[in-house]
């Protein structure tokens, strides 16, 4: 397995920072493995596009569970029995911040990111992609996974 | 109090700021992305606006652009979540009075809109 931690850190780092401030939760980082984009019904995705000098995609996938607990979070404690229009507004806005504030971590060693606007997904997917390799980090809370991110990106070279 | 307009994508986020900001006596209106933010501006010249930046139908900086280049005197905060040091200058020099970036604290964003609406 092989991949740049100058890549995958910025986004990690964001991801805690992010869940930290908005859902006051300390998530631990799990150990990477190159995964399958392969989703089922059990996990609902936010996908984010990424251009620039890095491009791909970066897909956080949640437990349907966890994905309802944080948008209860960032709503200051209202229940969340569905995800609804609004829980899924919230958890878009997460994949938003997390990945805004991952471009201006990388901005600052020089690497200018865009992203596009978040697209929520829920059901079963086999994402075929077969040229970008999938680093997928798995994000704990009291050692379950609460969010998985799906780091999908190619980091643009000279010639290209 | 001041009549504020929110533009964000996010119906989550604006509903956040809606919050912190009636909180504070303040009337809000909505706009969902950078085009309907230029059409609520002119229908309802605000005193102020917070806009969001990546958005679809229009992004904020552009939005910013074309609300400033029809109102001079236009109050606009940035509120992204994309925080590059060249976004925050791009967004300064081309009108706007601060930039909050996201995720923030309740208290940036009653700091930021008092000290602009008191400019």
């Amino acid at each position: 397995m092989e991949f740049d931690v100058n890549v995958i850190n910025p986004f990690l780092a964001s991801a805690k920072r992010t869940t930290a401030m908005v859902a006051q939760i300390d998530l631990s980082i799990g150990k990477p493995y190159i995964r399958e984009l392969k989703f089922d019904n059990e996990f609902v995705r936010i996908i984010l596009g990424v251009t620039g000098a890095m491009t791909g995609q970066v897909i956080i996938s949640m437990p349907e569970g966890k994905a309802r607990d944080i948008a209860s979070r960032m709503m200051m404690g209202m229940p969340v029995e569905t995800l609804d229009d609004m829980a899924i507004s919230a958890i878009s806005e997460l994949g938003n911040m997390i990945m805004g504030t991952a471009a201006t971590i990388l901005s600052e060693n020089g690497v200018i990111i865009d992203i596009t606007p978040p697209v929520v997904e829920l059901g079963t997917v086999y994402m075929n992609m077969k040229s970008f390799q999938n680093v997928c980090v798995p994000l704990l809370l009291d050692n379950e996974v609460y969010m998985e991110l799906n780091i999908i990106v190619k980091v643009k070279t000279d010639t290209e | 109090m001041a009549k504020i307009l929110i533009v964000d994508d996010a119906a989550f986020m604006r509903m956040m700021l809606k919050d912190i900001l009636s909180k504070q006596g303040h009337e809000v209106i909505e706009a969902e992305n950078g085009k309907d933010a230029v059409e609520k501006y002119k229908a309802n010249t605000p005193d102020l606006v917070t806009m969001d930046i990546t958005m679809p139908e229009m992004d904020g900086i552009q939005a910013l652009k074309a609300i400033k280049a029809g109102y001079a005197n236009a109050k606009v905060i940035m509120c992204s979540a994309m925080g590059q040091q060249a976004m925050v200058i791009e967004a300064i020099q081309s009108g706007a009075k601060d930039f909050i970036v996201k995720p923030f604290q309740a208290d940036r964003v009653v700091e930021a809109v008092s000290k602009v609406l008191s400019a």
